[in-house]
């Protein structure tokens, strides 16, 4: 059984915010802990503990995380491990094809089955027969979540949000800007809109204040930089912060480490 | 994953008619009756004794007298295991390199024996479950074969033949390609025709007659897998006319050696 697939457990700090992207491969996402927004074709659901969410190919989708703190597993496979499963009786390929995503909030019991069997595709040793186990792990795992599409496919699982088309052009804008000083006032006027409603519907979405989401998302971008080995002093400035120390000191407080640190660590 | 596999569980005593087959076979000993032939060795079966046998190979499970031994039986093709084996996992060459005997302690025979339980029982049709039972099988077969692999440089469980027995195996061996009878075996081998028969018998389950068939039947299924004509390869292995090959071989495997040759297999049973 040679399945491909990959699962992380969040290693990846810049994954926890991210602009609104989509996948040619099949994405699963479980919650660890609480904290943030996930918005799957324009509907926002919390990002919680127990948190499930399957996402069907060229989904698009944004996570608005708590880059500090959020914790999650996600593992992503490819349509070909589907059709290798697939059976006659058992046909993987059409019940994937046939949805877009799922979200679901697993009860406690749900929750620790699937993070158990998530784990087992995880655990990394070189002895004979564990990529076997991992393979055999992940095909237990693709089978609970059928069993979870196929009971779940009559209805929409939660109410969806419309206030996200509202807010995607400035999600846009502090995506393209977020270099640059970005100002409450400066967003309001640009889209029409008062301060006031601004912030409050930006915060119904995503959890976040304009600020803390401006802030997660320029540490989010330095990780990026400092992953490809730009320094320090340089990744501050470009991703917009105005003093070195600002930076060293906000990007410690988000990620846990000096962003020194961390581009040796990655 | 559009594998076969077969378990039966038999509890009754039973000498089935002596086969070889293509598939491999798992036995999964559940008691301390009966005696398994395998290889030129007869193992008296103990609970958790596992044997893993390769295609073609030559066996019996036989008792005397009327004790049930109760037993796991596992059929499956060879494609099963190419298909779950990796680079780092070779289940293919492990199990169909020798016939592997072992003994498997407690822990790891209560896990086998919930997966085996679970699956006979489990009969479900729904969507989905094929694949879950394959899963479980695929998951029996790591776990034997883990076993086997952390136990590799260990001792297998190897028997002394009683008696004369190796030495009439040795004889069969040597002289499969020509005619033989109890009376040259008795004759080359200076044993009577009568302790001959009983020793052999007691050792493998089978009689002298029936074990040079099966073995002649045996080297014929790696000579006709070669490419080599059906007439040829009976006269190859001692058979003394082509007629009698086609009839016996058909008997054994289930289907008639041309028909063998093109890789149809037919459906072999127990």
């Amino acid at each position: 059984m040679n399945l491909l697939y990959r699962v992380q457990k969040d290693c990846c700090h810049y994954e926890d915010i991210s602009e609104p992207h989509y996948h040619d491969e099949y994405e699963v996402l479980l919650g660890l802990t609480d904290g943030g927004t996930f918005i799957i074709n324009g509907h926002s659901y919390p990002l919680c503990h127990g948190m499930l969410f399957v996402l069907g190919q060229g989904v698009i989708h944004q996570c608005v995380a708590n880059i500090s703190s959020y914790e999650k597993y996600i593992l992503h496979f490819p349509l070909e491990t589907l059709t290798e499963l697939s059976s006659a009786k058992t046909d993987l390929q059409t019940l994937f094809a046939n949805f877009d995503y799922l979200s679901l909030l697993l009860n406690e019991e749900q929750f620790i089955s699937f993070r158990s069997v998530i784990e087992r595709c995880l655990t990394s040793t070189d002895s004979f027969g564990s990529d076997l186990e991992h393979s055999m792990a992940l095909v237990e795992l693709i089978l609970c979540i059928s069993e979870l599409l196929r009971s779940d496919i009559s209805g929409e699982s939660s109410a969806p949000t419309r206030d996200y088309e509202k807010m995607r052009p400035i999600f846009d804008y502090i995506h393209e800007h977020y270099a640059e000083d970005i100002r409450l006032e400066q967003l309001s006027r640009r889209f029409f809109i008062s301060k006031y409603h601004l912030c409050r519907q930006f915060k119904a979405l995503t959890g976040f204040t304009v600020g803390a989401y401006v802030t997660n998302y320029r540490i989010r971008q330095a990780c990026i930089l400092l992953r490809k080995g730009i320094s320090v002093q340089e990744t501050g400035e470009i991703v917009g912060f105005n003093s070195n120390s600002h930076f060293v000191r906000t990007f410690g407080k988000i990620i846990g480490m000096s962003p020194g640190k961390y581009a040796k660590v990655y | 994953m559009g594998t076969h596999f077969e378990i039966l569980k038999y509890a009754q005593d039973r000498n089935p008619n002596s086969h070889i087959h293509e598939e491999l076979e798992i036995l999964i000993s559940l008691n301390n009756e009966g005696k398994f032939f395998v290889r030129e060795h007869g193992y008296p079966l103990r609970f958790g004794m596992v044997f893993v046998l390769p295609p073609f190979e030559i066996h019996r499970c036989f008792c005397n007298g009327n004790q049930n031994y109760d037993r796991y039986i596992l059929h499956f093709p060879r494609e099963l295991l190419r298909e779950m084996s990796t680079k780092r996992t070779d289940l293919l060459e492990l199990f169909t390199a020798a016939p592997l005997v072992y003994q498997v302690p407690d822990d790891i025979l209560a896990k086998l024996l919930k997966t085996l339980s679970a699956l006979v029982k489990d009969t479900g049709d729904g969507f989905g479950d094929d694949i879950a039972r394959n899963l479980q099988f695929e998951d029996l077969l790591l776990t034997i074969a883990k076993f086997f692999k952390s136990v590799e440089r260990g001792p297998q469980l190897v028997l002394e033949n009683e008696g004369r027995v190796g030495e009439i195996l040795n004889y069969i061996h040597a002289n499969y390609e020509h005619e033989i009878t109890l009376d040259t075996i008795a004759k080359d081998l200076f044993i009577s025709r009568s302790q001959l028969s009983q020793v052999f018998k007691n050792a493998t389950g089978f009689s002298v007659g029936d074990y040079i068939i099966m073995y002649r039947i045996k080297r014929a299924c790696s000579l006709l897998q070669s490419g080599m004509q059906v007439q040829d390869v009976s006269a190859a292995v001692g058979f003394q006319t082509t007629a009698n090959f086609i009839r016996i071989f058909k008997k054994k495997i289930g289907c008639p050696p041309g028909k063998f040759a093109q890789g149809l297999q037919g459906k072999d049973s127990i």
